[in-house]
């Protein structure tokens, strides 16, 4: 097994765990947290991929003769990563805003208890429709 | 010309910064910018749409960088009326914006800013031929999606909250599907990756890549069993927001599933198993959302599950892949999108502040009000597809597709909802003819608001007389 094997490896047992966190943790927060785990997992995978054996970094020296073009790792992806992490940072501001709206309102961060909470809302009203 | 397409972007981008700065200033002057700069763009997409029908695709790199390294963006016949769809949106959204925020002076910021990146965002979506680039689009239309949706606070925070969880991973399963794109391919060129797509879809990599990138779109369309932010998202949001993003924001996403991602539909229902489960899915959730819809008693909620419904037809149109049955989804994207607005406007009419807005509220709205009541008529018509509405050319053409194909379960499905619906807006219409005397909240509606729902209601009458104009192509790759 090599370490870039055990790398992709890394970077998918991240992704799995953030997913599974996603779906099944009842707290708004820590959803958000795997979220988090979810984004790190795909731009590590980014970062593997452009990893090459060997590689020096991807500044060219024209100090070295032309034949001789060194091994480099590939930029492109950390470039595009950097996008990424911007995106996701903004995100993460944005749902935990949303969150504290939510935990203002509800006095929980619980979706089980936010969406108890919100059903009884919802009948209530609708039981005063009817009655009406 | 090529400037032109470069302003369409811009162009709203620049609305959004100055309005929102100007508007700490003075109110009057950055909501006509809102709404001058919103028509400038309006103008330039019909213009270029005119230009277009006589010449061959018009395309731009940025900053002159060519492909691989360059992102290309293209205007095509496919995708022209989609741009056109979306600035006519934004218009419209801008003239309802005009009086909203004559009440609501200290929200205005918030609304320039985010209503123009999300058209920018759709644009962008519509046109980029760059997948990186196609996902900072899809992140940049969510996170202006999620906010707006989440304006109105209490459970629209919940729901936007959980809609931006949704979406979020979405967004992420679909950098996945690029990284193993760009592995393979080494490029983010749609071009590139589309035709190993077509030519490499049996090697298990390929069709991992396309298949994240799939499901992440699936998710984002609000196609069945995927749907379940749908709903809430848009039922329990203001309805103002909701003329924007719920018009918008899934049928850009299922443009961009069929018209990027369709080799892989394609592969689905190469075999019989799989192609009657999809359309046995498909035909369960038109009849699960009428049905859902039928029970519910906010209005908003109920145009929410029609939705979920309506994008099972146009779904449906591409399963069943007749040039009948795929013209029926081209005109129902549209038509679906502007429908979706004027249900959505005539809530807003009738929500006052931006409350929650039940069958009961109806009550005496319609008796008094003629206009209203010709109105509710006609968007009866447009969900049920009675003649002269565009639903009734939708259904003409998916019920003759689906007889050609053999396709009976979503013929059923679809006969069967129509019965759903006409008892909905049954119920609807006789419940609102009934007298009332209670006094009702003032609404917002001013002579900006009644124009733009006015123009709505011109426009799907004058849509539903020109089906030819619509190129049968926007879903034939």
């Amino acid at each position: 097994m090599t370490l870039i094997f055990l790398l992709y490896c890394g970077a998918s047992f991240l992704f799995m765990i953030g997913l599974a966190g996603v779906a099944f943790l009842d707290n708004f927060l820590k959803k958000i947290y795997a979220l988090g785990f979810m984004q790190g997992a795909v731009i590590l995978f980014f970062i593997i991929l452009s990893y090459r054996d060997g590689g020096d970094l991807p500044i060219f020296d024209y100090a070295l003769s032309e034949k001789v073009i060194p091994k480099m790792v590939n930029p492109i992806p950390h470039v595009l990563m950097l996008t990424a992490i911007v995106v996701g940072v903004a995100l993460l501001a944005l749902a935990i805003s949303i969150l504290n709206n939510v935990a203002r309102k509800f006095q929980t961060l619980s979706e089980a208890s936010v969406k108890a909470q919100i059903l009884l809302d919802k009948k209530n009203i609708e039981g005063q429709l009817v009655n009406d | 010309m090529i400037k032109l397409i470069q302003l369409i972007l811009i162009i709203p981008i620049f609305s959004a910064i100055i309005c929102s700065g100007l508007s700490y200033f003075n109110q009057k002057v950055s909501k006509n910018l809102n709404i001058f700069f919103a028509f400038i763009t309006l103008c330039i997409s019909t213009f270029l749409i005119i230009e277009i029908t006589h010449s061959d695709n018009l395309s731009f790199v940025f900053a002159g960088f060519l492909e691989p390294f360059g992102i290309k963006f293209l205007f095509s016949k496919e995708n022209a009326f989609l741009v056109l769809l979306i600035n006519l949106i934004g218009f419209l959204f801008s003239l309802f914006l005009f009086d909203f925020l004559t009440h609501n002076k200290h929200q205005a910021p918030y609304f320039y800013a985010l209503s123009n990146l999300f058209l920018v965002a759709n644009v962008g979506l519509v046109l980029s031929q760059d997948l990186f680039n196609i996902y900072v689009f899809i992140e940049l239309g969510g996170i202006c999606s999620y906010a707006l949706l989440a304006f109105k606070g209490s459970s629209a925070s919940f729901s936007a909250l959980r809609y931006l969880l949704a979406g979020s991973v979405a967004a992420t399963f679909f950098l996945l599907g690029i990284a193993l794109f760009y592995a393979l391919s080494g490029s983010l060129t749609l071009e590139s990756n589309l035709s190993l797509i077509e030519t490499n879809l049996s090697n298990f990599l390929v069709l991992s890549a396309s298949l994240f990138c799939f499901t992440a779109l699936l998710l984002k369309a609000g196609v069945f069993p995927l749907h379940f932010w749908l709903p809430v998202a848009y039922g329990a949001t203001h309805p103002l927001v909701a003329i924007l993003v719920a018009s918008i924001a899934t049928k850009i996403a299922i443009y961009l599933l069929v018209s990027c991602f369709g080799g892989v539909i394609n592969v689905l229902l190469a075999s019989k198993f799989i192609a009657f489960s999809i359309e046995a899915i498909l035909s369960f959730t038109i009849i699960y959302a009428l049905t859902r819809a039928y029970f519910e008693k906010g209005i908003s909620y109920i145009v929410a599950y029609i939705i979920v419904a309506e994008i099972a037809y146009i779904m449906g149109g591409i399963v069943i892949g007749n040039p009948d049955s795929i013209f029926a989804s081209s005109y129902h994207l549209i038509a679906d999108s502007l429908i979706t607005a004027f249900a959505f406007s005539l809530i807003y009419l009738i929500s006052g502040k931006g409350r929650d807005v039940y069958v009961s509220d109806l009550k005496g709205v319609l008796s008094n009000s003629l206009i209203q009541f010709i109105f509710w008529v006609y968007l009866a018509a447009c969900f049920i597809g009675l003649p002269l509405t565009p639903s009734f050319i939708t259904k003409i053409y998916l019920i003759k597709g689906a007889l050609i194909s053999k396709h009976y379960l979503f013929l059923i499905s679809l006969l069967v909802g129509s019965l759903i619906i006409t008892a909905l807006f049954f119920r609807i219409l006789f419940y609102a003819t009934k007298e009332t005397t209670i006094r009702r909240e003032a609404t917002y509606s001013n002579y900006a608001t009644r124009l733009g729902i006015y123009c709505l209601f011109v426009l799907i009458i004058i849509y539903s007389f020109i089906p030819s104009l619509i190129p049968l192509n926007i879903f034939i790759k």
